[in-house]
């Protein structure tokens, strides 16, 4: 029996995955919160700009939240690709529309995965880390810079009740991306925020291009932020992982795995890729990811006595962008180190 | 300082507040999940029939998604979405609520404690509501209950808010009478207690409210339906409580509670209302209360060793409409009286 999917929030991401997933012959819905891209998508489908070149087009079913109380339909599978801030009321919105034996799976940065097992049930919960780069910008209209073979998805159950589960989930998504199987799916994710935590924030208030030469002091700063990361990652209990398709052997007792981390995401990518996820957040006015990434950070060490000077720096200068105080310039770094102290 | 104000939850009921909450100006911010509605009172402005008056405002309108550009805080935050949709709902304004703004569940259904579980206690006030409205049309509402007969009663469910009620009664005043109520979760309770009459068993018939009752067998079944719920209320330790604007003697040693109510609903509600919301409901195609009214009288008297055999029917038909199994029609009265037991 095929099974019935649901993408929730599909934004740059979520379309790039929406549309891999029709075009597969699955039998997908997309449901999203902004009505001008579910409008484009009803009108005219999905257009998928590829940075390598070519386009991919799917004839979406593309649905507002509103329409969830008229659709009487339940899913096997909802893949929750929302930003990470969205999470916990995204999971309670589609909780009635999941099967009993459904999985919920959040397609996203930051620790979700908690958040949804406590929301859904650990039962209906698969982790996931993502590794995709895509924009948005015109609805209904998308540009994907990692290509299918570069994309990447570490899958995993995190729960005694779903071990194995996630078997049924990697024959889906390997239509948008590669797919491993992880044993530890928490610690997976974490190291999915080391690099978030170095990467989103710092390009974000920028203004810059990961791909690019950085301003000097950038890098620096970058490994102070990851070594933070990792710090109060090794203090929550996770492992350091491979992940985004790296071996065992080539993170394992590296000095250099923090820049081996950043290289491969930069090889994955490649230059030209246009504004990082928070960048475009700044651009757009929108409340960004830091908070939950680099804020998280904050908030986990200060817990444990831990100090984390260069993640609550980050947070700092966002949240000034946010307000309007500051725009994304080459001079907030300045500031970022100035405030790491 | 003008204090900002969101309401949540602009379909019919949310649309009627906001309409006059604007005419009085005060700073509200509309925020809906329907976007055609949304785009429609941006461009237009918000449309509202009243029996003796057309009401239009222009309306500051958000779609869910512009909350994350919107950058602001609200003092005060009505919800006034669907009973089912409660949790997600406070979940996605819970980081735009001051902290020390309040939030006031205005919804059917016993919503209040799951707002206070999301957002705080202290920052929840309970709201029973009597209004009735509709919506067919983007930007255009029809309001049944003039503001003379539309009720609010307002409560804490927590000491921490004890004294704050004031602050949601001087701006529901200027919707409808507004009364501080001492035990607002028992007000609450009798509210479902009349829901569970007023919305799915009618919508079952398909019929106005003002006329449901003049089927043959539909008085009896109602007291039966509203009898189970009351029961079952006054297990969880629910008092009966004059709701409606009614006055303490006209509930209190009454035997006839049930009927009150309802008589009071109906006079309330007038012949203006065509359609009750679970009827406009099943004429969408959208999924109905029936869950948090008539099936939590079924699931808490499961629970508590309470018989609730009427709600049981009620929710069992319910459900076959949604199911597209069954039309609302006067003539699925029979099939109430033959199904319900005696």
């Amino acid at each position: 029996m095929n099974k019935k999917i649901a993408v929730l929030g599909t934004g740059a991401n979520g379309s790039c995955i929406a549309a891999d997933l029709t075009n597969a012959g699955l039998d997908v819905v997309l449901i999203d919160q902004w009505p001008a891209h579910v409008e484009a998508m009803q009108a005219n489908g999905l257009q998928i700009n590829l940075k390598q070149g070519g386009e991919i087009h799917a004839k979406v079913r593309a649905h507002h939240l509103c329409d969830l109380a008229s659709m009487n339909e339940m899913f096997d599978v909802v893949f929750l690709v929302a930003k990470s801030y969205d999470t916990r009321w995204h999971a309670e919105l589609i909780k009635p529309y999941l099967k009993e034996d459904g999985f919920l799976v959040g397609v996203q940065n930051g620790m979700t995965a908690e958040i949804i097992a406590d929301v859904v049930a650990p039962s209906r919960t698969l982790g996931c880390v993502v590794e995709l780069s895509s924009y948005c910008s015109t609805p209904g209209e998308i540009k994907r810079n990692t290509a299918a073979e570069r994309t990447w998805f570490g899958l995993g159950s995190f729960h005694p009740s779903n071990v194995g589960k996630e078997a049924e989930i990697e024959p889906i998504l390997k239509h948008a991306g590669k797919v491993d199987l992880v044993e530890d799916v928490l610690a997976a994710k974490f190291m999915k925020l080391v690099i978030n935590s170095m990467t989103l924030g710092t390009m974000g208030l920028i203004g810059g291009d990961l791909a690019e030469e950085q301003p000097a002091g950038m890098n620096e700063l970058m490994m102070r932020l990851g070594e933070e990361t990792l710090a109060v990652g090794e203090a929550l209990g996770h492992p350091i992982v491979p992940i985004i398709g790296l071996t065992q052997e080539e993170i394992e007792g590296s000095n250099r795995l923090l820049q081996t981390l950043i290289d491969t995401v930069n090889s994955h990518i490649g230059p030209g890729r246009g504004p990082n996820t928070t960048l475009q957040d700044h651009l757009k006015g929108r409340l960004s990811e830091v908070n939950v990434i680099n804020g998280l950070v904050v908030e986990e060490s200060a817990k444990r006595g831990m100090a984390a000077p260069a993640n609550a720096a980050i947070v700092e200068v966002t949240q000034r962008i946010y307000a309007g105080e500051l725009k994304p310039d080459p001079a907030n770094l300045k500031l970022a180190i100035e405030l790491a102290g | 300082m003008s204090k900002k104000i969101a309401v949540l939850g602009t379909g019919a009921n949310g649309s009627c507040a906001s309409a006059d909450l604007i005419k009085n100006g005060f700073d509200v911010t509309m925020i809906d999940q329907w976007p055609a509605h949304i785009e429609m009172i941006r461009a237009n402005g918000l449309h509202i029939s009243l029996a003796d008056e057309e009401l239009h405002v222009p309306v500051r309108a958000l779609h869910l998604c512009d909350l994350a550009t919107l950058n602001e805080k609200f003092d005060n935050v009505f919800l006034v979405t669907k009973a089912y949709d409660a949790r997600w709902p406070a979940e996605l304004i819970k980081p735009f609520l001051k902290d020390d703004g309040l939030m006031v569940a205005m919804q059917n259904a016993m919503t209040a404690e799951i707002m206070a579980d999301v957002v705080g206690p202290s920052r929840t006030i309970a709201c029973v509501m009597e209004m009735s409205s509709e919506i067919f049309h983007p930007g255009i509402v029809r309001r049944n209950t003039s503001r003379t007969s539309t009720w609010f009663g307002v409560g804490s469910i927590d000491p921490s808010t004890n004294g704050r009620e004031q602050e949601i009664q001087s701006l529901l005043s200027h919707i409808g009478q507004c009364d501080i109520v001492d035990n607002v979760l028992s007000g609450k309770w009798m509210k479902l207690i009349v829901n569970t009459i007023g919305l799915a068993p009618f919508a079952i018939v398909g019929t106005k409210t003002s006329e449901a009752p003049n089927l043959p067998g539909m008085r009896e079944l109602i007291i039966k339906i509203g009898t189970e719920a009351l029961e079952v209320g006054q297990k969880l330790g629910y008092s009966p409580e004059p709701i409606f604007g009614l006055k303490p003697e006209e509930i209190e040693g009454t035997n006839r509670l049930v009927e009150t109510l309802f008589d009071r609903l109906v006079a309330d509600v007038g012949v203006r209302s065509l359609r009750n919301c679970t009827l406009q409901d099943h004429m969408k195609g959208r999924k109905s209360e029936v869950d948090l009214i008539n099936g939590r009288v079924v699931e808490e008297g499961a629970r508590l060793g309470i018989a609730t055999p009427a709600n049981k029917v009620i929710v069992d038909l319910t459900r076959r409409i949604e199911a597209g199994a069954l039309k609302p029609d006067p003539k699925n009265i029979e099939l109430l009286v033959k199904m319900m037991p005696s």
